[in-house]
């Protein structure tokens, strides 16, 4: 018993001198390094009108690494994207508040783990919809780099309206339905937009490479289910016969 | 049971030693060691130096502080050096009023300050005034100069601990000869890169040998010291990352305004008060921090504000000083040593000046190469990008004061007077919660305490206005809204603020300078009096590797030393020495 007792009375012993070393030697990285990370910025997030929560592209707040236009990071931030509005938010720590970040500010944002996948990264990229509106700039997921780029704009069309009681009175409420769209750019930056990735828009692509489309297209049926894998591999394959 | 106490108490006390051990690797002390072209100066000449620091490669400092100060211990000059990878090089332009006497060359990290100013480097340097012909600081007994086979021997000696071995392809040269020298590093047992810096320069009699870097590194006191540092407290940090700023928040008497020295039972106790750093811009920009119960703060400045005038001040009201601490401060003084007063170094000095007299009637001052800068990232801070509405007041009928130009030019501002003074608040036109308090009021990019301070300002002063009627976020620090003037000469040089502000020169570091290597031309009548025939403190070795480095003598003749110093990359010191002899054709 005695024994028991010395033993135990040693190892707290070793532990605590350990612990009190530690403390005075950890003091090296005691900087508030806080102080010197760039600060977001943007404003509190107030809407008219409550924000759809199916136009987000992450319904719940994820931890993300924010790459500033300046060339710095500021890591770690629960972020969220909102696709109908374009616009990334931060919830800010300590209030709750939600922020709506400065979108000059930002150049892309990584989620550090999206549902176990940490590849997903949306950069702002510059896009002329139409020959007759502007460029603007759009944040983009990230799908494919190469040669040959794909990225994905999270865009919502309006999908009917619905009448809604909450707390006691009636409102009309719009319904959205993604409707994504693809953007192939190449490292010239010239573009090929569509909002189907049908054989003919494909087709459509590069009219001079229908056969080999179509052999790919028919090497990888995905019934419908158009994964971010699938999408690597076609962009891939995209780009190869393009520079053929 | 206890057969198994024993050896697990062992194997605990083992491993917990080891972590231990290696938490105090990364606290391991730093040392600098300085290498300079010569000992001996005129006032006006450039002294080149290059710099190693040894020390925890995880936790290297990236900023050394040197310090030239005379015998009055009055810095004469100081700068900021920037490191990378372990070493660095770069020139002091000497003023040229310096009266004759010895200075001192003192060198450190701000993570060396936590070990006291016995462990900073410190150099004695001669420098002598070009008007002074007498010298009489330096007077001696000896007053001949030694012939170019009699200087003595002290002076000559090979300095211990050589691991290089340098070989010229000979002793004796003639005036304006090409000199080989090859430097062979097959003595060192360590495979990484080495950084070396090479000086070929005069002899002067009567100086004694100066340490080398492995003498230096290896010596006794300094690894005493290293044993120790666990014992002591850091107040300073390591610059790994960038400048750091240290300061505290001092309460100060209601009646004098001084410091009181017992900060104990003040506010600053109680109250963790918020500090910001901004600079006069044409960008609203901040950085901030909070200090800690004690009143004490520290920053990691955003490479932005590098050698720009801070202006760094409380957010809060509170009856303080700010005071920033200085890291060009040294207490304890110089006393010079005989170290630089031997025989024949007055003599020395008198044909120096004679030298550096003819060099300036023709005009042959050593430039210097500063082609490599010092690379910076400079992110401004910025508080907001784009503003929801933009005045140019210039654009409008002239109004005398900002009342006045919120009245007719911003709708969204509205500013009252209240009793003494003035209020402004945003208008919550679009109904987005804008409280009715002030909004963070900037002037020339810079935050200030309120309205009042700019209710003067017409629109002939100011250039332009940026509003955020919002309420914004700058990191977690909210603003309710922001107000952002621009004046058209810097009016926040005329700001009185209410909460405690200090203006703060923030310094830059150097450039990597190094003289433009000398390059012989045919029939050059001008006559070559370089006393330095070679510096060069950015050369690079591969171990095992033999370096063949070249220069030519001047029409000097005497001895020359060659000293090689280095590190290389794994922290190991290198150094070697020859001596070489430079002798007219006709002699």
């Amino acid at each position: 018993m005695k024994a028991k007792i010395i033993f135990v009375y040693t190892i707290v012993l070793i532990f605590t001198f350990q612990s009190l070393q530690g403390q005075k030697s950890f003091s090296i990285d005691n900087i508030d390094i806080k102080s010197s990370e760039f600060c977001l910025t943007g404003e509190l997030f107030t809407p008219n009108q409550s924000i759809d929560g199916a136009t987000y592209f992450n319904s719940d707040w994820v931890p993300g690494d924010i790459y500033l236009s300046n060339g710095e990071v500021v890591r770690n931030k629960l972020i969220k994207y909102n696709g109908l509005l374009d616009e990334l938010f931060w919830q800010e720590s300590r209030s709750k508040n939600v922020i709506k970040l400065d979108k000059e500010a930002i150049m892309q944002f990584h989620f550090l783990n999206l549902n176990g996948d940490s590849t997903v990264h949306f950069r702002k990229i510059k896009v002329k919809r139409s020959t007759i509106s502007d460029s603007s700039e759009i944040f983009g997921q990230v799908i494919y780099e190469g040669s040959l780029s794909l990225f994905i704009l999270h865009t919502y069309k309006t999908a009917g309206n619905e009448l809604i009681r909450q707390n006691g009175n009636l409102f009309e409420k719009t319904n959205y339905s993604e409707e994504p769209i693809y953007i192939f750019r190449y490292t010239d930056n010239k573009t090929f937009i569509t909002k189907s990735l049908s054989r003919k828009r494909l087709y459509a692509f590069s009219p001079g490479n229908k056969n080999k489309i179509k052999e790919f297209i028919k090497a990888n049926k995905t019934g419908g289910n158009k994964d971010v894998s699938y999408l690597r591999r076609l962009t891939e394959f995209l780009g190869q016969i393009v520079n053929q | 049971m206890k057969t198994y106490i024993f050896p697990l108490l062992v194997f605990l006390n083992c491993f917990y030693s080891a972590t231990a051990q290696n938490r105090f690797e990364s606290l391991k002390p730093e040392m600098v060691y300085l290498q300079t072209d010569r000992n001996i100066y005129i006032a006006g000449d450039n002294l080149s130096f290059s710099l190693y620091l040894k020390g925890n490669s995880k936790t290297m400092s990236k900023y050394a502080y040197l310090i030239l100060r005379d015998r009055y211990n009055i810095p004469v000059t100081r700068a900021r050096i920037e490191i990378k990878n372990q070493s660095s090089f770069g020139n002091i332009s000497l003023p040229d009023t310096l009266h004759s006497d010895i200075y001192q060359l003192v060198c450190y990290t701000n993570w060396m300050r936590n070990e006291g100013e016995d462990s900073y480097f410190t150099k004695e340097i001669i420098i002598a005034n070009r008007f002074d012909k007498k010298l009489e600081r330096f007077d001696s007994t000896l007053y001949t100069y030694p012939s170019a086979n009699s200087v003595n021997s002290d002076s000559i000696k090979k300095a211990g601990n050589e691991n290089l071995l340098i070989q010229p392809d000979k002793q004796i040269y003639n005036t304006r000869e090409k000199v080989n020298i090859s430097i062979d590093a097959k003595n060192i047992q360590d495979d990484s890169i080495m950084k070396l810096s090479v000086s070929v320069s005069e002899i002067v009699p009567g100086s004694r040998n100066e340490t080398s870097i492995t003498e230096y590194f290896n010596n006794s006191y300094k690894a005493k010291k290293e044993g120790e540092s666990g014992q002591n407290q850091y107040k300073y940090q390591p610059e790994i990352k960038g400048t750091i700023i240290d300061g505290r928040i001092v309460p100060v008497k209601h009646s004098d305004n001084q410091p009181v020295s017992d900060n104990t039972n003040n506010e600053s106790d109680t109250i963790k008060y918020t500090v910001l750093v901004s600079t006069p811009d044409t960008i609203a920009n901040m950085q901030f921090t909070t200090a800690d119960s004690s009143g004490s703060f520290r920053f990691l400045l955003n490479p932005y504000y590098e050698s720009k005038e801070l202006i760094i001040r409380l957010k809060e009201n509170a009856k303080a000083v700010l005071e920033l601490d200085d890291k060009f401060k040294l207490t304890k003084p110089y006393i010079p040593s005989d170290l630089l007063t031997g025989p024949g170094i007055r003599y020395y000095l008198i044909r120096s000046l004679k030298i550096s007299e003819v060099q300036r009637y023709y005009t042959e001052r050593t430039e210097t190469n500063t082609g490599k800068k010092t690379e910076r990232t400079l992110a401004i801070s910025r508080v907001y990008y784009n503003p929801y509405s933009r005045v140019f007041p210039a654009d409008y009928l002239p109004l005398p004061d900002f009342v006045e130009i919120s009245r007719e030019l911003l709708p969204a501002l509205k500013v009252r007077k209240l009793g003494d003074t003035y209020v402004s608040s945003y208008v919550d036109t679009q109904n987005r919660g804008v409280p009715s308090i002030e909004p963070s009021i900037f002037l020339d990019g810079v935050p200030i305490d309120d309205v009042n301070q700019i209710i003067n300002l017409g629109t002939n002063e100011i250039k332009r206005i940026d509003l955020l009627p919002v309420i914004r976020y700058y990191g977690e620090m909210p603003l309710s809204g922001i107000l952002a003037v621009f004046s058209k000469n810097l009016e926040i040089n005329n700001i009185q603020f209410k909460t405690p502000t200090i203006r703060y020169q923030a310094i830059s570091s150097q450039n990597f300078t190094k003289p433009i290597p000398y390059i012989p031309v045919n029939n050059n009548h001008m006559p070559d009096l370089r006393q330095v025939i070679l510096w060069d403190p950015e050369i690079k070795m591969h171990n095992k590797e033999k370096l063949e480095i070249e220069c030519y003598t001047s029409d000097l003749h005497g001895k020359y030393r060659i000293s090689v110093q280095g590190l290389t990359s794994s922290g190991l010191p290198v150094n070697g020495s020859s001596i070489i002899i430079v002798k007219s054709k006709s002699e």
